[in-house]
């Protein structure tokens, strides 16, 4: 361990050293625009960097990759926070308390909170990262397709549960996601189901325009009708970013939980962000003492979005680079990165090259605090933003959208795809029908099937592969507990948990 | 459609046409008066390379270093533009290629075998047997590992077990899975085929904790694996084993040489059918001695990476060799991959 | 000019917006989940390799929750009221969100990516907001500036024409 400390210090002075500082301002940069803009956020931005670091050493090109990171995902909370637009997936569970929060005239406050919840979150995880890395094997080893296949059923049943009072209109959603899930080529099964003739759902419905369609595009819609600037509060006496920072410390055991969920998630490949923040969320709205209160401005709720949101990459990390199996769409890009570079993931990059992983890391938790603390100063000139008149937001909010949607796979049809679930989405928002559900469908889908079939195929056909690992069993046996539990709880107190906390205002 | 190509009026375009419009009369030799081409030399503009994959991957990064050093080849001053053109498991790019104006200003990489699993299983809209091909830079080959404390230590073993060896594998349509379902019929073993991990890591990932038995995948990938002891490897498609690894047996000592020419992953370069000769002996020149050069030599040496070259003809053969192989084992593959 | 210029158009919208009900709306888009999901199942059981195993076994309970949904819906009685005019401004709003957001999918289709979300702002901000001709060019300047940069020149993303194949990039 101590050689681990050493090797740390001596790659924080290499950081810190000409032109390495200069590639981690640069890639905070890029990371914090491509966050913010709709449709791009990590991936597009690593894809975009992996090829023009070519000819790099190794260790600037990680800490090019590490910084863009974690500039992503703070880019992605600024938007979700002003404009009710998630960046990228994994903010859209933070529109629920931060927007709110802008409504209400706090929206510096929400920028104070995300900074510090993310900065800290992501240091959280990358230290967990760091303690686990000499048993990241034998978890990994723990994981296998039946393991998956209930973890994922775990989501989906919590999909399920959180009904917004209204389970039956939820569970209709959520099976609808599923089946939209099921669009396109399945590799386990090779068929190309539900085709209809064309080539573009090959790859099935993509996430990005539909969450662009059912965020951004759905949200322009609404603001067409609403008020003439987002924050609505009548004073003039705002709370400040520090406010923002001093909540976080006030909280911290929501802080704490919410940031090993996320680490948690993000072990398991497949899940990402969006259920990272999700899953905490869900958890700070049963142990609150008012759970009624959530959707319109709660400090917990988002301290927990996003402190689980950034927890997650450190997680995230462990698959990938122990094994090369991302855990994360995110990490599958950087994963290209390091191999680009000639590093393999696996044992080497734990020992011989423990330096360029450990620059990673340094470089993820450097950026992190870079951007927090540029979200601290700007944080003033950027809430400005709320303050605008609406009417003039919409249709650049539209455009970029348009644009951040095409650049996914050069294909008009992503937009169009992105414009249709723009419509679907005001319909689901208008008569209370959730979008989250939807979305969660349709990442948990393939997984679900997936882990199911392989599952089946290593028993020979027997079902009781997956009742007799003992890691299964472990999990059905949590999920029992925590479905009793929230159910108790929901009888007892009458729970209906604002997801969507514009739903309210619709008529 | 030529969409993209169009709308780029890449300003350097320009400027190398006007260029070249006051070189025309110099160097004709390399234009070529056969059939279409016209009056010119070649190449006057950029040219596409089409990566039909995404970032990330083996072919991205050779299709990246392409473009970068074989400019350096061409004649005359222009550039070779990498494009990734991802979706529908590479056909999107394929058909970008396949369907693009017969002018070698658009090539691109080809997978193959990959191709001729899906064109036994499906229609594609393409013809491998039409694609002008200009040469290959990597050939990889297959190997198939175990755990090190796996039950079966040898071929041997697993021909002579009671129970199904469980084979971990990809999707039913991908090279692997082909070159696995051919390796296991031709070598009697009694196998029962796990298809859908998404890469060789999750596969790996089953093998060493026991959820399966056996994987066959790429010496590329298989090697860092091997060598910090995580798995074994059990068998190569070679001729020779590798050097990391030389006490492994090989298909032809076990005597099952003709499998090596199946199992093999090939990345060859080629464009739209009925390129003009001329055009591709261009694209071919270039591309050989790009590889041969010090740069891509260097450049692979960096990313542990190899570089099998190959001419056009080597690729038009290798194509259509595989393509009676698979032939025969049409039959068996969709037995044991496609049927219900 | 601005859109009330069109009397008879603005009518003919007005009389539809306040005749249908929200419930109308809804029932339909249920109709049309239903019809999806009905077809999924179908197809689903003639896939071979248990391909159609999941879409059945996911797809016959949502069929169920969405009549349950369907029937709930339906009996809740709706009122047929004339809608005060604050109302109705309020679902033209509406409609109008919805018709820019149509426009400017038609127009990036037809004028391509940079010249048609260009043509849409110059309506937007011209029709909707009124501004001047002066802060027009300002805003329609810096979405210039942002898009040419990040999506042409770094991303290098060859940008989609329309249907005419208009070129798009500017040469810089």
């Amino acid at each position: 361990m101590s050689s681990t400390l050493e090797l740390l210090a001596s790659a924080l002075v290499i950081l810190f050293s000409w032109p390495n500082i200069g590639f981690a301002i640069a890639g905070v940069i890029i990371g914090l625009v491509f966050g913010a803009i709709p449709g791009l956020g990590s991936v597009i931005s690593l894809s975009l960097l992996i090829p023009l670091s070519f000819g790099m050493e190794p260790t600037a090109a990680m800490i090019l990759f590490g910084t863009a990171m974690g500039g992503g995902k703070f880019g992605g909370s600024i938007t979700a926070i002003l404009m009710n637009t998630p960046g990228t997936a994994g903010n859209v569970v933070s529109t629920f308390e931060g927007y709110p929060l802008s409504k209400k005239g706090r929206s510096e406050e929400a920028i104070g909170i995300s900074a510090t919840a993310s900065a800290l979150g992501a240091l959280f995880g990358l230290v967990i990262l760091l303690l686990l890395i000499p048993v990241a094997e034998t978890i990994i080893l723990a994981f296998g397709a039946p393991e998956n296949f209930w973890i994922a059923l775990i989501g989906i049943v919590a999909v399920g549960i959180l009904g917004e009072g209204d389970i039956a209109k939820s569970l209709m959603i959520g099976g609808v996601a599923l089946m939209l899930s099921f669009i396109g080529y399945s590799g386990v099964a090779g068929v190309y189901r539900y085709g209809v003739g064309t080539q573009y759902l090959w790859d099935g419905i993509q996430l990005i325009p539909v969450i662009i369609g059912l965020f951004a595009i759905t949200e322009s819609i609404r603001l067409t009708r609403e008020a003439s600037t987002i924050d609505q509060s009548d004073t003039d006496d705002h709370s400040t970013v520090w406010d923002g920072v001093v909540q976080v410390f006030k909280h911290p055991i929501v802080f704490f939980r919410s940031a090993t969920i996320g680490t948690l998630v993000g072990l398991i490949p497949g899940l990402g962000g969006l259920i990272a923040s999700f899953i905490s969320y869900f958890q700070a709205v049963q142990s609150s003492s008012n759970p009624d209160a959530f959707g319109s401005g709660v400090v917990e709720g988002f301290i927990a979005t996003e402190a689980a949101n950034d927890s997650m990459d450190g997680g995230a990390l462990l698959p990938t680079v122990t094994f090369g199996i991302p855990g994360s769409p995110v990490m599958a890009v950087l994963l290209g990165g390091f191999l680009f570079h000639g590093l393999s993931p696996g044992l080497a990059l734990l020992t011989d090259d423990l330096d360029v992983l450990l620059m990673l890391v340094l470089a993820l938790a450097l950026s992190n605090v870079v951007s927090s603390t540029i979200g601290l100063l700007l944080g003033g000139k950027l809430a400005n933003i709320t303050r605008v008149p609406v009417d003039s937001i919409i249709p650049l909010i539209l455009a970029v959208s348009v644009f951040g949607v095409f650049a996914l796979r050069n294909s008009i049809l992503d937009v169009f795809v992105a414009v249709l679930f723009g419509l679907v989405g005001y319909v689901l928002v208008a008569f209370d029908y959730s979008r989250i559900t939807l979305v969660l469908g349709l990442i948990l889908g393939p997984l679900i099937e997936s882990a199911f079939h392989q599952s089946l195929q290593a028993s020979g056909g027997s079902y009781l592969i997956f009742f007799t690992r003992p890691v299964s069993v472990g999990i059905i046996i949590a999920m029992a507990v925590i479905i009793g539990v929230a159910y108790n709880k929901m009888g007892q107190q009458d729970i209906s948990m604002d997801q969507d906390p514009m739903d309210t205002e619709e008529a | 459609m030529h969409d993209s190509d169009d709308n780029n009026w890449m300003p350097s375009n320009r400027r190398r046409f006007l260029k070249q419009v006051g070189a025309v009369g110099v160097g004709a030799t390399l234009a070529g008066c056969s059939g279409g081409g016209g009056g010119g030399e070649y190449p006057q503009e950029d040219i596409r390379y089409i990566i039909p994959y995404g970032p990330g991957g083996s072919f991205n990064l050779y299709g990246q270093a392409l473009g970068e050093f074989m400019p350096n080849h061409l004649p005359n001053d222009v550039d070779v533009v990498a494009e990734n053109v991802e979706g529908a498991g590479g056909r999107r790019g394929a058909n970008e290629v396949y369907q693009s104006d017969p002018d070698g200003y658009t090539i691109g990489t080809w997978n193959v075998p990959g191709w001729i699993v899906t064109s036994l299983i499906e229609d594609t809209e393409f013809d491998l047997s039409k694609v002008s091909w200009v040469g290959r830079y990597r050939e990889g080959i297959y190997g198939l590992v175990t755990a090190p404390d796996s039950e079966y230590s040898s071929i041997e073993d697993m021909q002579q077990s009671d129970s199904e060896v469980r084979f971990v594998t990809f999707g039913r349509s991908a090279t692997g899975t082909l070159v696995m379902v051919v390796a296991t019929q031709a070598m009697e073993i009694d196998a029962r085929y796990i298809f859908g991990s998404n890469s060789s890591s999750e596969g790996f990932r089953d093998v060493i904790s026991g959820d399966a038995d056996a994987m066959i995948t790429s010496l590329t990938a298989i090697r860092e694996w091997v060598q910090d002891d995580r798995l074994e490897l059990n068998l190569v498609f070679d001729d020779e084993a590798p050097d990391w690894a030389s006490d492994t047996p090989t298909a032809a000592d076990l005597g099952y040489e003709s499998l090596n020419q199946a199992a093999t992953i090939q990345h060859l370069v080629g464009g739209p059918p009925e390129l003009p000769d001329d055009r591709v002996s261009i694209l071919e020149q270039a591309l050989l001695d790009t590889l041969d050069s010090d740069e891509m030599q260097s450049w692979a040496e960096e990313n542990e990476v190899p570089i099998t070259p190959g001419d056009s003809q080597e690729a038009a053969d290798t194509v259509s060799s595989m393509r009676e192989t698979f032939g025969e084992y049409e039959d068996v593959f969709r037995e044991e991959v496609f049927s219900e | 000019m601005s859109i009330d210029d069109q009397p008879r158009l603005v009518e003919r919208v007005e009389t539809v917006v306040s005749r249908v009900t929200p419930r109308q709306i809804e029932l339909l888009f249920l109709t049309l989940l239903l019809i999806g999901v009905v077809y999924q199942v179908a197809r689903g059981f003639g896939y071979p390799r248990l391909a159609g195993h999941f879409p059945v076994v996911v797809g016959v309970p949502t069929i169920l929750m969405i009549l349950y949904v369907f029937r709930d819906r339906f009996t809740v009685s709706d009122e047929t009221t004339e809608l005060d005019s604050e109302e109705l401004q309020d679902r033209l709003l509406l409609a109008q969100g919805f018709a820019w957001v149509l426009l400017l999918f038609a127009l990036v289709v037809g004028l391509g990516l940079t010249v048609g979300c260009t043509v849409f702002l110059v309506l937007y901000y011209r029709l909707k907001r009124e501004f001047s001709w002066t802060r027009l060019a300002i805003y329609v300047g810096l979405f210039l500036v942002f898009v040419i940069l990040v999506f042409q020149l770094v991303l290098q993303i060859p940008l989609y024409g329309g249907v005419f194949g208009i070129p798009q990039s500017i040469p810089v």
